[in-house]
């Protein structure tokens, strides 16, 4: 318990009655992760989050942060915990400075830490400038700005990258990176893949109210090696499939013949073995869109 | 909950609602220059101090047309900055309690309102030396403004709005919109005219006529009626006062309990 810093146990939240968008979900994020919370859109992912901040009242279950139990009521707990949900909140007739001002008002610490996550942010010249002429990624650094101010040991960061130009996603990448570097622990919600996998440390993937998986990074990629393809051209799928299907699990999709992936050796064992059978091998090849793949198979799978 | 004072004070720069309360006391007190200018000879007693009428016209307005919608535009444009800002989910995952949020903006509501009131008396004191530059035959400087006695009767006037403020605050509270607590409190505005037209006795049920009946009692104020009308007086400020206090509470349960969707 005392090493997770997020736990969620059994929630379950409903905006309807009778029409759960969270059905009994579990969550457990480990200190010093880097969390990455994958979900199509609409699958539940800010629910969850407003869930795990007391936005919202969940119908039953429980959510613990840093070891203690949240509700509505939990703002003493807040002071550990930073938080971007959507769009950043922010007052645009104010300037960038100003909006962190009340930031460090409301988290009863110094100005002092202003400049600093201006800086961090990229901000440091526009942080005088009104926000309503700020840019939409200006906007989410602020919103970032604003999430960092206190130095929280917990960071919830709901679709950060959001609005963000490349070189915009690659500051706000190592940002975040540099800021784990420190102990924080940070949930990272995203729709889109690559945006955080090349960060993250952990990963859920929730689809229908639920976590359809949930683990560390590597224990995904062996998941999805162990669910990789090898596809096969030759002059004819049919008679191939009719050749392989006797001693493995093939599949025929035309002009494709499909099968688990192979290790090298028995790959290279194929290939000759096909050659000197008399089949012409146009093309073999692995499925390298993997992570994409077992994301969407995960994601679809109980409406298939 | 001064930090919170600090916050809505940052918050209200350069918003309407800071325009607002001094165009109230302000810019208002000089609006009675116009009639004085225009009819100024025939306005002339030399035998009365002429700040009892300067500052009768002074507070007819401020307390008939101007405390009721300024209080109505404040509360409605309070809360909406955290609407249009979606400030609700950043606020409340802080360390600062929902009910330190809900009680300190409704104590910056009282407050700026407080300012308004205090204000009044200076511009229109100032506003009383400005015509006395140019029609000396006033004699403003001649006589005393009795200042105490003006601050005490807007006192029962601002004692008289804190109904209006709590139902306000919680229609804003309640529907986090702009539009339908302006409507709201303009409909009850313009019905507390007619009932105080009428003369009616439902006044005492409504709360947005309460500044007008303070006012009423104190323009139709003689030696034989003092002692009814101090009664009717303490009634409405105390009713005002209660009215204030249940709406607030109201507010609150609904504000603590709500989810944040936005």
């Amino acid at each position: 318990m005392e090493n997770l810093h997020i736990q969620v146990s059994d929630l379950v939240f409903a905006y309807k009655k009778g029409e759960p968008i969270l059905k009994q979900l579990n969550m457990a994020i480990p200190k010093g992760a880097i969390y990455g919370f994958l979900g199509k859109n609409g699958a539940g992912k800010t629910t969850t989050i407003r869930n795990m901040l007391g936005l919202l009242q969940p119908n039953s279950g429980t959510i613990s942060l840093l070891g203690k139990p949240v509700s509505r009521h939990s703002s003493v707990l807040f002071r550990k915990v930073g938080n971007l949900i959507e769009n950043p909140s922010l007052y645009e007739h104010l300037s960038g400075i100003d909006n962190l001002r009340l930031a460090c008002k409301y988290y009863l610490i110094t100005e002092r830490n202003i400049p600093i996550v201006l800086d961090k942010v990229g901000l440091s010249k526009a942080g005088k400038g009104k926000v309503r002429k700020y840019s939409t990624g200006m906007k989410q650094r602020l919103g970032l700005a604003m999430a960092l101010i206190h130095e929280p040991e917990l960071l919830i960061l709901d679709e950060p990258i959001r609005g963000l130009d490349p070189k915009g996603i690659q500051e706000i990448r190592k940002l975040i990176l540099e800021i784990n570097d420190k102990g924080t622990t940070i949930l990272l919600s995203s729709h889109i893949l690559s945006e955080i996998e090349k960060l993250v440390s952990h990963v859920g993937i929730l689809e229908n109210g639920k976590l359809q998986f949930e683990g560390t990074f590597d224990n995904l990629l062996n998941h999805i090696n162990a669910s990789t393809k090898l596809r096969i051209r030759t002059s004819d799928a049919t008679r191939l499939y009719n050749y392989l299907s006797k001693r493995m699990d093939v599949n025929l999709e035309a002009p494709w013949v499909t099968m688990s992936q192979l290790s090298d050796t028995g790959t290279a064992s194929l290939i000759r073995e096909l050659c000197s059978e008399g089949y012409e091998v146009y093309e073999i090849r692995k499925d390298k869109n993997a992570l994409e793949s077992i994301f969407l198979g995960m994601t679809n799978k109980n409406t298939n | 909950m001064m930090n919170i004072l600090q916050t809505e004070w940052i918050k209200i720069k350069s918003t309407p609602f800071l325009y607002l309360i001094f165009m109230a006391s302000c810019v208002m007190p000089f609006f009675i220059l116009v009639p004085i200018f225009v009819d100024a000879y025939n306005m002339v007693d030399l035998n009365r101090n002429p700040w009892s009428l300067h500052f009768t016209g002074v507070f007819a307005i401020f307390s008939v047309f101007v405390v009721t919608p300024l209080i109505i535009m404040m509360a409605s444009t309070c809360d909406y900055v955290e609407h249009q800002a979606k400030a609700n989910k950043y606020r409340y995952c802080t360390p600062v309690s929902r009910s330190q949020f809900y009680f300190g903006k409704s104590l910056f509501l009282v407050l700026m309102t407080l300012l308004s009131f205090l204000m009044l008396p200076f511009f229109a004191i100032l506003a009383g030396y400005i015509v006395n530059l140019f029609l000396p035959e006033y004699e403003y400087t001649f006589y005393s403004p009795e200042l105490w006695s003006r601050i005490h009767f807007l006192k029962r006037i601002f004692l008289a709005s804190l109904g209006i403020i709590g139902i306000q605050y919680f229609l804003t509270t309640y529907f986090k919109h702009v539009i339908i607590p302006l409507g709201i409190g303009i409909i009850g505005y313009i019905i507390s005219f007619i009932l105080s037209a009428l003369n009616s006795p439902l006044s005492l049920w409504m709360p947005y006529d309460y500044p007008l009946i303070v006012n009423d009692l104190k323009m139709f104020k003689n030696d034989q009626n003092e002692a009814m009308i101090g009664d009717i007086l303490s009634k409405v400020e105390l009713l005002s006062i209660l009215v204030f206090i249940i709406f607030l509470f109201l507010g609150w349960l609904i504000e603590r309990n709500r989810n944040i969707r936005e």
